[in-house]
């Protein structure tokens, strides 16, 4: 019965004005952030005219970009490089099945390296997989040299190797792990008890289970590698490798930027990827997660005897290649003279370090990332979790409009929301004061943050029993009392990650703010990029250093504190 | 017990509630008295809890008018909305709803806290509150280093610290073991008797019910269908459903019958029962002139000597006989009907055989098929 009620309650008739006034003016908040951008990119692919001149209807934009051939390769090229959800899908449920079932040693540690992996920035793991990988100097071709074994990371399968390791698997698995955590263990053990091989019950009880938590995090990943962008323009530019972003980085690095063209292929990219979002949401709203409830979850460790070792074992050389190896070899690299050459005589040296560490380009930009950073995250925070507690907790009118808006910063690529922002900066005196700011900065990249940070605060709010909010509102406390002692608390081990995950996300993004940002907010990511783009590979890999220092921390901190408050 | 002079605390006027357009509660009015226990008891889906919500202000009704102590806290059609804070109730939820980020004196502390009580007070408070529900000494523990039945005592002291007019509980006992549940049945009883707090109960147990109530509200399809006692609702129960619901049930079906004697219900032919009540009973006979006699166990007395039945009186077949070692629990099977009956050990019955019942004429009642 109360059940019935709590899930009906949901769906009541009755409406009092400020419900609908409150989702009004959310819808149209959530609209305005959202849509400028995407109504910027449909309005200019459909420019006929030159750069100089005034805005004019026609499908130039459109018949150039799908009549050039480098672009139809592009398109192939993305999605041939993004069967990798695919793989790491089911890498990553593997993975993730092992790490909370089965009682292997240093699971928490095979864990924790993958928390690193997820908040790593990928351009530095791109930077030392050169330094391993090179075809003419790459350490391992080196070592492979007497067996005749050459590899190279600058190809297609480079940039799939990388892409795969550092960020589709670990991101997967960091995801999918909690969902598997809270799925009781009895639903399996009752497969068992019915005579359910592992196998069978695998395929007939915990896949299905997972469906749709399977299909969200296939769905995440898909859409962060569409628009991957920084390993892409690293690997695949000098051999003439595009994938969709970086060909639109390039049609917008033209003299004069083919726009329209740019455009239009976003646009295209904009309705497959609105299309997924549309048939996510009916696919999501018509089953139930067997995922919420988090009371009575119990269940033991599998003991598997001695494959355990083996187990362990493989996954240990899983996170060292994908997390630790580039990362060791990026610090060796950035402590050489030359970037890559070991052969050379004496080839280590602190000097470029002292050089960067002692530039005051370097310590702005330091302050830069960290006010970015804390700036993002704790505006964000503070959004994040309003809107979040009005589409789970409220009635208010609106809300699947709002469910459906929130996830449209994701379906456009990074650089094309700069490019949107930047336009509305400079085109509308009232926003004027924003650009090169550090204010428009933060703007554009709680806009970008936006989906994970909504999407976790809400499933946070929909797995504490609404009861417990209830109650302390029965006991006599106001609302915002109640929300500040009950509710955050409860949260607290979510923010913590919103907050270190949209952190992150401020400090590691490039594409986003390199057209919006100025010299003077120039954050590290930012001066990573122009140091790598000039060549200086070995400012490049210092900086890509620290800021894998940052994500460590990042990783170390919200892991500290999101077992305390699980304990 | 609620005495005849006994103040409405609360009075509940034409309650409705709709959930996308189904109509989960339908007018339902009731008054709870000072000091009294009320009931409301009712299977699952009937919109007990739906009504303890709406009392609460967790929800808000679609038509109807609530009143606390002369106050209108909800009325749907001027739009007059109490928030739950503002209401000065307790609640207690089935699932206990304990802060697992707060110790047991947090908890209790937390209501007081928002009433901006003093601090000597709070403390005084809240041990009295814990020493009450027999937690004191636990005051530094987590809620959620707390057993079962610790964490329901938890959320009790949580809810009467502050001295709400109303307590109102949604099921408390059911998320614990059938052991616990009874003595935390017995200690709610005799913390109301303390405290003499007015006390709504929902629950679809119905010796919780019986146990507890001074008075029981009966629940079904969003409606009320009988308030009174639990021996008035017992007793005289107003519908089949009443019947079936408090106690156990035996069901007949059978004729209307006009005979020399006035009128009876027959019984497989054979059998005729005569109630008291017979005008009474007589607008209860479907047209056709079928009509259904319901009884409960303790009305059927076991004759001993052998001869055939008379009036009021059946014959059942002993389908098996089971000791429960102070007595026996026969089954039975008789008017096609089957029935447990249990007995005392110095009836000598044995499988097989057939006995005669006799059925107490005044205990029969009779509604239409």
């Amino acid at each position: 019965m109360a059940d019935l009620s709590i899930a009906a309650s949901s769906r009541a008739v009755w409406r009092q004005p400020s419900l609908i006034w409150g989702g009004l003016t959310l819808v149209a908040v959530v609209a305005a952030l959202t849509l400028t951008p995407v109504l910027f990119i449909i309005v200019n692919s459909l420019n006929a005219a030159p750069p100089s001149e005034n805005w004019r209807f026609g499908f130039d934009g459109w018949r150039e970009a799908f009549s050039s051939p480098r672009t139809l390769t592009a398109i192939g090229y993305t999605f041939l490089l993004n069967i990798r959800s695919v793989v790491g899908i089911v890498v990553a449920l593997v993975l993730s099945w092992l790490l909370t079932r089965v009682r292997i040693p240093l699971r928490n540690f095979v864990e924790f390296s993958l928390w690193i992996a997820y908040f790593l920035p990928s351009l530095p793991l791109a930077l030392s997989w050169i330094l391993l990988l090179d075809p003419n100097y790459g350490l391992i071709n080196h070592l492979m040299q007497p067996i005749g074994m050459k590899f190279n990371i600058y190809s297609l399968l480079g940039i799939f190797w990388i892409h795969l390791t550092a960020t589709t698997i670990p991101i997967m698995t960091i995801l999918l792990a909690p969902v598997l955590r809270q799925l009781d263990a009895s639903l399996e053990e009752a497969a068992r008890m019915c005579g359910a091989g592992s196998w069978q019950t695998f395929r007939r009880v915990l896949i299905p289970l997972l469906g749709p938590a399977l299909f969200t995090v296939f769905l995440a990943a898909l859409i962060r590698g569409l628009e991957a962008f920084q390993v892409e323009l690293l690997l695949g530019k000098p051999i003439g490798v595009f994938v969709y972003a970086t060909r639109i980085y390039d049609l917008i690095q033209w003299e004069p930027p083919l726009f329209p063209q740019a455009m239009a292929l976003s646009t295209l990219f904009l309705g497959i990827l609105f299309l997924l979002a549309l048939f996510y949401q009916r696919y999501t709203s018509t089953r139930a997660f067997a995922t919420v409830s988090g009371r009575g979850v119990s269940f033991r460790l599998m003991d598997i005897g001695r494959v355990r070792y083996a187990i362990s074992a493989l996954l240990i050389i899983f996170v060292v290649i994908s997390v630790y190896l580039p990362l060791a070899v990026l610090i060796v690299g950035s402590l050489m003279k030359l970037f890559g050459f070991f052969t050379i005589k004496d080839p280590f040296s602190t000097r470029h370090w002292s050089l960067v560490l002692g530039d005051p380009v370097f310590l702005s930009a330091v302050r830069n990332s960290i006010a970015l950073g804390v700036g993002t995250a704790g505006i964000g925070l503070f959004c994040y979790c309003l809107v979040g507690y009005a589409l789970v907790r409220t009635k208010i009118a609106g809300r699947s409009l709002i469910n459906l808006l929130i996830w449209l910063p994701w379906a456009i690529p990074g650089i094309l929301l700069g490019l949107a922002f930047l336009w509305l900066f400079l085109s509308a005196r009232v926003f004027a004061p924003l650009y090169g700011s550090y204010l428009g900065l933060v703007l554009v990249l709680l806009i970008k943050e936006m989906p994970i940070g909504v999407h976790m605060t809400k499933t946070a709010f929909v797995q504490i029993s609404e009861e417990l909010e209830q109650v302390g509102r029965v006991c006599g406390a106001p609302w915002f009392y109640n929300f500040r002692r009950i509710v955050v608390p409860l949260i607290s081990p979510v923010l913590v990650s919103v907050f270190a995950i949209v952190f992150m996300g401020a400090v590691r993004d490039i594409d986003t703010i390199i057209l919006v940002g100025t010299a003077n907010t120039r954050p590290l990511s930012i001066l990573m990029m122009e140091y790598s783009m000039a060549g200086e590979m070995q400012a490049a890999s210092i900086l890509g250093v620290i800021l894998s220092l940052f994500a460590i921390a990042i990783a170390l901190v919200s892991r500290k504190i999101g077992l305390r408050s699980a304990a | 017990m609620p005495q005849p002079s006994a103040k409405v605390i609360l009075s509940v006027d034409g309650l409705s509630k709709y959930y996308d357009g189904v109509c989960v509660l339908d007018q339902v009015s009731f008054q709870v008295y000072e000091r009294e226990i009320l009931v409301l008891l009712g299977p699952s889906g009937c919109g007990k809890s739906t009504t303890l919500r709406l009392i609460a202000g967790l929800e808000r009704p679609d038509a109807g008018v609530v009143r606390l102590k002369e106050n209108v806290v909800v009325d749907a059609r001027s739009g007059i909305f109490t928030p739950a804070e503002k209401r000065n109730m307790g609640m207690v939820f089935q699932a206990f709803a304990v802060w697992p980020h707060l110790t047991v004196e947090e908890h209790v502390a937390f209501p007081l806290l928002v009433r901006r009580v003093s601090k000597n007070e709070i403390n005084a408070k809240v041990g009295r509150a814990l020493e009450v529900v027999g937690l004191s000494g636990l005051e530094k523990r987590l809620s959620t280093q707390l057993s079962g039945g610790q964490q329901q005592r938890l959320a009790l002291a949580r809810a009467l610290v502050y001295e709400p007019d109303i307590l109102l509980l949604d099921e408390p006992l059911s998320n614990l073991d059938a052991q616990l549940r009874q003595q935390m049945r017995l200690e709610l009883k005799n913390l109301q008797r303390q405290l003499g707090t007015t006390f709504i109960f929902v629950t679809h147990d119905q010796d919780e019910a019986m146990t507890l109530a001074h008075r029981v509200a009966l629940m079904r399809n969003g409606k009320i269908e009988q308030v009174g006692t639990p021996q008035e609702v017992y007793d005289d129960p107003n519908s089949l459903f009443v019947h079936s619901f408090l106690g156990t049930s035996i069901r007949f079906e059978g004729r209307w019958l006009e005979d020399s004697q006035g009128g009876c219900i027959q019984l497989m032919n054979r059998y005729r029962l005569r109630f008291n009540a017979l005008g009474d009973g007589r607008k209860n006979i479907s047209a056709d002139g079928r009509a259904l006699a319901a009884l409960r166990p303790e009305d059927l007395q076991i004759v001993t000597e052998t001869r055939p039945p008379q009036d009021n009186e059946i014959e059942a077949e002993v389908r098996d006989v089971i000791n429960l070692g102070d007595r026996y629990e026969l089954a039975l099977k008789g008017c096609d009907t089957e029935f447990v009956l249990e007995v005392s050990k110095r009836h000598r019955v044995n499988a097989g055989e057939n006995i005669l019942l006799a059925v107490d004429p005044a205990r029969i009642k009779v509604w239409p098929i």
